[in-house]
């Protein structure tokens, strides 16, 4: 550790540019990780705060929520809990209103009295017909404010605001299943939804009419939602990689550079073992300040962007990413294991 | 007791029509306490002894014992360890590390064999009056300073034998003599052995005895 410092303090134009390069690809993965998980995060946030296990959609959905209709009268039998149980109505919509922008929201049918009720920001839940709550990623949303859906006359009023509550990057607005009804086929009978949703133990025996899907299987098929989750997976897989190979040809060139000092230093007895001990220290002291530096980069950009970019850390993800690429550094410093020990010390007297 | 005893080395490089005789049938016998001059043309195998001795690398033939134990046929492990406890190096060029100052240049040795050698840094470069330099880095160093840099170094620790090549080389005439008078004076000393290669008389008459080396062979 002694002579990697060392070396580390003296040249230190020469490792400030290794502590760069690792810096800006920490941050790169660091801000598309927190991109990826924002936007994975918009597709599926009010999903999670179901805490669901289950839902049952039409086998004509193709596993597609929102292709999804289902006849009430057509459901099966529900053993467990019925309290686990609850019916959802779901549909893309259109939010307008008097100093409204037009705006797309998700739209939710759900009976209040079940788990699908949302956790509320302020406001309380619809008691009465035509109430609803909004999500506040709708621009301009307040409580008591009169609103419209779809273009239809019927006028809505804001009595609940829940904060991050969006279904396939919508802001969604929760209905009444009544009021879902209404709105979708012209009727207050709800005769019709979208999915039956399963939590606990409550279980439904699947029929050749009904598709059973997790939740985790449900968000997958969300239209985008996977080929967006493998494209961040894959930039940011191959990102940890090339980090291996930069710092991996920095210290290899850097360890050419010393093979005359490395061969005056083990002529006199310092082992090979030690030298590469020393490049070890340096791979993580260069490791860490880089990703240190990517850190606070990230911490910067997460106070500095505007709310409306979707940027959501997770510190299991960041821990787990800086891990690798720790790792990654000192893998790419191995790359001058073999040619460390391969110098000779005669090489310091100069052949003979 | 000899310090160093080689008996019949023989030092062949290549193969075939190719092979070089590097060394014929070496023997030689070290004192302790001695400083001992080796000299001869270019490529008559000088250098290669001096490596030889120093375990640096190992003979085709012959063996060589140190404390009358045989080190000819030792590992490159043990080789390094003998190496750093019992040998030092005085080489023709800088062979210094140059991102340590000359003070860090003995704290490493320190860091490394965990103690304190008998002679303090501050000794050593005193004696050969580079002690105000301790703070420098071996690029800021005359080329006489880092020669006497490299002196100390090799005698921090207080091995007992130390192989010198040409260490006056890269130094002015009157340089050169002060340097080859430290040497002859620290075997007195210290009663450590100095093993030296150069092609200066005037270097080698500071030594005890000389060695001529031509086409391979001790003369």
């Amino acid at each position: 550790m002694y002579l990697a410092l060392k070396e580390i303090k003296h040249a230190k134009l020469r490792y400030s540019l290794i502590i760069f390069t690792i810096f800006l690809i920490a941050y790169l993965i660091y801000f598309l990780t927190g991109l990826a998980y924002g936007l994975a995060n918009n597709n599926r946030s009010a999903i999670d705060q179901w805490h669901a296990k289950e839902v049952i959609i039409s086998q004509y959905a193709n596993k597609n929520l929102a292709a999804s209709e289902l006849a009430v009268a057509q459901l099966p039998p529900v053993s467990g809990d019925q309290k686990d149980t609850a019916q959802l109505g779901q549909m893309m919509g259109v939010v307008s209103g008097t100093g409204l922008s037009k705006q797309n929201t998700s739209i939710f049918g759900i009976a209040f009295d079940t788990f699908l009720k949302p956790e509320l920001q302020t406001g309380r839940y619809p008691q009465k017909a035509n109430e609803v709550v909004v999500d506040d990623g709708l621009q301009g949303v307040k409580l008591k404010q009169q609103i419209k859906l779809n273009g239809h006359q019927q006028q809505y009023t804001i009595v609940g605001i829940t904060n991050n509550h969006r279904y396939n990057t919508q802001p969604v607005t929760y209905l009444r299943l009544t009021d879902f009804s209404q709105l979708r086929y012209g009727t207050p009978q709800v005769t019709r939804i979208s999915a039956f949703v399963l939590k606990g133990k409550a279980h439904v025996k699947a029929t050749n009419q009904l598709t059973k899907l997790t939740i985790s299987q449900m968000i997958n098929k969300i239209p985008g939602y996977g080929p967006q989750v493998k494209t961040f997976a894959l930039m940011i897989s191959a990102l940890l990689v090339i980090v291996a190979f930069i710092v991996g040809i920095f210290m290899y060139i850097i360890t050419i550079e010393k093979t005359a000092i490395y061969g005056v230093m083990r002529a006199q007895g310092i082992s090979g073992m030690q030298l590469v001990i020393s490049l070890m220290w340096q791979s993580i002291f260069l490791g860490v300040i880089g990703i240190g530096l990517g850190l606070l980069g990230n911490v910067l950009t997460t106070i500095g962007l505007p709310a409306a970019v979707p940027y959501t850390n997770n510190p299991e993800l960041i821990s787990l990413f800086s891990g690798v690429l720790l790792i990654m550094t000192v893998v790419g410093a191995l790359f001058s294991i073999w040619r460390i020990l391969k110098i000779d010390p005669l090489d310091a007297i100069g052949g003979a | 007791m000899a310090l160093m005893r080689l008996e019949k080395i023989i030092k062949r490089f290549g193969t075939g029509t190719n092979q070089t005789m590097a060394l014929n049938q070496i023997d030689l016998t070290i004192e302790a306490g001695q400083f001992i001059g080796l000299t001869g043309p270019s490529g008559s195998g000088k250098t290669t002894l001096l490596t030889i001795m120093g375990s640096l690398q190992g003979p085709t033939s012959g063996q060589i014992f140190f404390n009358d134990n045989e080190i000819s046929q030792l590992n490159e492990k043990q080789r390094s360890k003998l190496r750093f406890n019992d040998f030092g190096f005085i080489l023709q060029g800088a062979n210094l590390v140059p991102f340590l100052t000359v003070n860090e240049q003995f704290q490493l040795v320190d860091r490394l064999r965990q103690k304190e050698g008998p002679q303090t840094a501050e000794q050593l470069l005193t004696t050969l009056g580079v002690w105000e330099q301790r703070y420098q880095y071996p690029a800021s160093l005359s080329g006489g300073q880092r020669q006497r840099v490299a002196i100390a170094r090799a005698l921090y620790g207080q091995p007992a034998l130390i192989f010198a090549d040409e260490p006056t080389a890269s130094l002015d005439s009157k340089r050169a003599l002060q340097v080859a008078q430290q040497l002859a004076d620290i075997t007195k000393q210290t009663g450590q052995t100095i093993v030296m290669v150069s092609h200066d008389e005037r270097v080698l008459a500071y030594t005890d005895q000389q060695y001529m080396m031509r086409d391979g062979q001790l003369t």
